[in-house]
């Protein structure tokens, strides 16, 4: 590992990685800080952009992004009441109270600063824990992957919608499209009724449809409501750092149940963000200051929502399975490189992960100083008109797709993903759970048919090992923590980004 | 605009639920009738390529049931778009703009895009619509034409 280690050093520490990372965080803040443009869309944007260049720079720089765009989402929370995406939602609940009795700064600062430490310590967490899960998967057989694939699928389902069911529709219809094409084993043709479907849908032209195009959708519908003004903020450079000692306790809890749930498929930054809130609320000595401008609230929804970036990293790399519908879109830019995320990936392809590993550790407080140091400037962007940004997105979005191919047919599958995925979303259907299927339909397939070959259809194939046995069982508690969920109910009138 | 309400579509939870619930049941029937039509290869014991896709649609079928019944669905809201022909308007250019870009130059393409979208949106101020339309052309080219030498 040290070894591994040593070498990804050496790679990050060349111009193109580094400037990758900085790329990254100044971009992820940019993008970040515009509301409605979370990681999300801006990952789906960005990954066409990755073609050519070299995987662990690509990967690091998408990171990089990816950290700072969850992040970016506090500045129009704390300026304007306007969460740049949901995960910031808890920001704004205590970040805009501050703001309003002129401790923009203050909010503005605590918010880094713990996205910052959340980040890290989940870093730090995904290294620890990345490397020795990797090793015990890689005794997995057919099997186990595939029961491992269902958790993550069931589980995504579950906390991924409105209802269990509807999650499940979305599994279907993800694991259903992953079966376009020509079939690898049999050489028949499914559901492909022309021949530009024999290679199956474009993931990359998919994916941005689907959450890029149908975002400018939304957009649309938004654009007549009166764009709030975020207010002018001051210098953060010469804030006293005294503060942090009273919120190191809350923000060390938040980053941990940032990270665990951040590796939990389906659950994601925002449930995150919101546990951890309320946690703090349910230990604070003071609960009732909490919604009215309390500095505890705003480092644990931030120091959580930006530890369950490295928390839903960690099961991509170990177990192949994203723990989140950003780390799905980071899982295509591997794929669309011709990396598989897995245990293998250790063996195949070591600079890849630990490459992510110390570009973390290099990233994040490159993100800390660039959020610090262009405070102002944040504040400034948020005011981009948004005929504009709608207009810069779908462009984006339709060449990119284009540039995958040099065609205009993944341009074709952009426009009926960016409409569907509308659709879907106003239908009540969520997205997530979706991609997830998508991504992990191919991989679902070929070890349900390895396991079916192997074990002559015998179905006792997926209960008849401890780990398929142990799988079995998680399977059957995530099934049952799915049909008694509820609605987690905010404590305040949290405004819900669309 | 004046000061006519702008048009809202809406439709109720049970009705929105019901006609989901029948799409989906409909796509789960097509999955399914495609996925008995693909047989395994004849001579060999691994299952066919029908086989992952039917059961898959089978899943949607019985989620789309359970849709259709309700059960579980207490949190659905309905249906509710407003500015529906701002919607319409935006997705009508999108499609255009695709369409330019399979039979038009794409720089083209692009200009005239964000310039007509951005009106359409509702945008008046001249120098946004010729100077952004003309800068995020030029950004385009520079990231994709240069960059990333996509032939655009």
């Amino acid at each position: 590992m040290i070894d591994n280690l040593l070498l990804a050093i050496a790679h990050v520490f060349h111009w193109q990685p580094l400037l990758a990372i900085v790329g990254g965080a100044f971009l992820g803040y940019a993008i970040g800080a515009l509301p409605g443009v979370g990681p999300l869309l801006t990952i789906a944007l960005l990954v066409p952009f990755t073609y050519g260049m070299d995987p662990a720079t690509a990967i690091v720089g998408l990171i990089s992004l990816y950290v700072a765009a969850e992040y970016g989402g506090a500045i129009t929370a704390i300026l304007m009441n306007t969460p740049g995406e949901a995960a910031a939602v808890a920001t704004s609940w205590d970040g805009y109270p501050m703001a309003q009795r002129g401790e923009a700064e203050k909010a503005l600062h605590i918010s880094i600063i713990s996205s910052g430490f959340g980040a890290l310590l989940s870093s730090l967490l995904l290294i620890i824990t990345a490397v020795p899960l990797a090793e015990f998967a890689s005794r997995f057989g057919p099997s186990e992957y595939f029961m491992l694939a269902v958790l993550g699928l069931t589980l995504a389902a579950g906390l991924g919608g409105i209802s269990p069911w509807r999650g499940l529709i979305a599994v279907a219809l993800g694991l259903l499209v992953s079966t376009v094409g020509i079939d690898g084993i049999s050489g028949y043709p499914r559901f492909s009724p022309s021949p530009m479907f024999y290679e199956g849908i474009p993931l990359v032209a998919a994916l941005t449809g689907l959450y890029a195009l149908s975002e400018v959708l939304v957009m649309v519908e938004d654009m007549a409501r009166t764009q709030s003004k975020a207010q002018s903020v001051g210098s953060l450079l010469r804030f006293p750092l005294h503060i942090y000692r009273d919120l190191i306790g809350t923000m060390t809890r938040s980053s941990l149940i940032g990270f665990v749930i951040g590796v939990i498929p389906g659950a994601g930054a925002v449930i995150a963000s919101l546990v951890a809130y309320h946690e703090t609320v349910r230990v604070s000595k003071d609960p009732d200051s909490f919604g009215k401008g309390n500095p505890h609230g705003v480092a644990a929804a931030e120091a959580a929502n930006n530890a369950a970036v490295p928390g839903a990293i960690a099961p991509l790399l170990a177990l192949g399975i994203p723990g989140s519908s950003t780390a799905a879109l980071l899982a295509s830019a591997l794929m669309i490189q011709g990396i598989q995320p897995g245990p293998l990936l250790f063996q195949k392809h070591p600079e890849v992960p630990y490459s992510i590993f110390v570009a973390l550790i290099i990233g994040v407080p490159v993100m800390v100083l660039v959020g610090i140091v262009g405070v102002k400037f944040w504040a400034k962007i948020t005011q981009v008109p948004k005929p504009m940004l709608a207009a810069l997105i779908t462009v984006t979005c339709c060449i990119g797709a284009w540039s995958t191919a040099n065609d205009i047919y993944p341009v074709y599958i952009t426009l009926a993903f960016g409409l569907i995925g509308w659709l879907l979303r106003k239908c009540g259907i969520p997205l997530g759970p979706l991609v997830l299927a998508y991504v992990l339909g191919n991989m679902l397939e070929e070890n349900f048919r390895r396991s079916a070959l192997i074990a002559q259809g015998d179905p006792l194939v997926f209960a008849d090992r401890p780990i398929t046995l142990i799988l079995l069982a998680l399977w059957l508690f995530a099934v049952f923590l799915a049909m008694r969920r509820r609605k987690p109910r905010p404590t305040t009138q949290a405004p819900l980004p669309r | 605009m004046g000061n006519r309400p702008a048009p809202v579509i809406r439709v109720a939870t049970r009705p929105l639920r019901i006609g989901t619930g029948l799409v989906m049941l409909a796509v789960a029937a097509g999955a399914l009738a495609e996925a008995a039509r693909l047989q395994g290869l004849p001579g060999t014991t691994s299952i066919g390529p029908g086989a992952f896709p039917g059961l898959v649609a089978i899943v949607l079928g019985i989620a789309a049931l359970i849709l259709l019944s309700g059960r579980g669905d207490k949190d659905a809201e309905p249906l509710r778009i407003e500015h529906a022909n701002r919607v319409l308007l935006g997705a009508a250019a999108i499609v255009l703009f695709v369409l330019a870009m399979a039979f038009l130059p794409i720089l083209g393409a692009i200009a005239a895009f964000t310039c007509g979208f951005q009106w359409l949106m509702g945008e008046r101020r001249a120098r946004l619509l010729i100077g952004g339309s003309l800068g995020l052309t030029a950004a385009i080219w520079v990231a994709f034409g240069l960059l990333l030498n996509t032939p655009i």
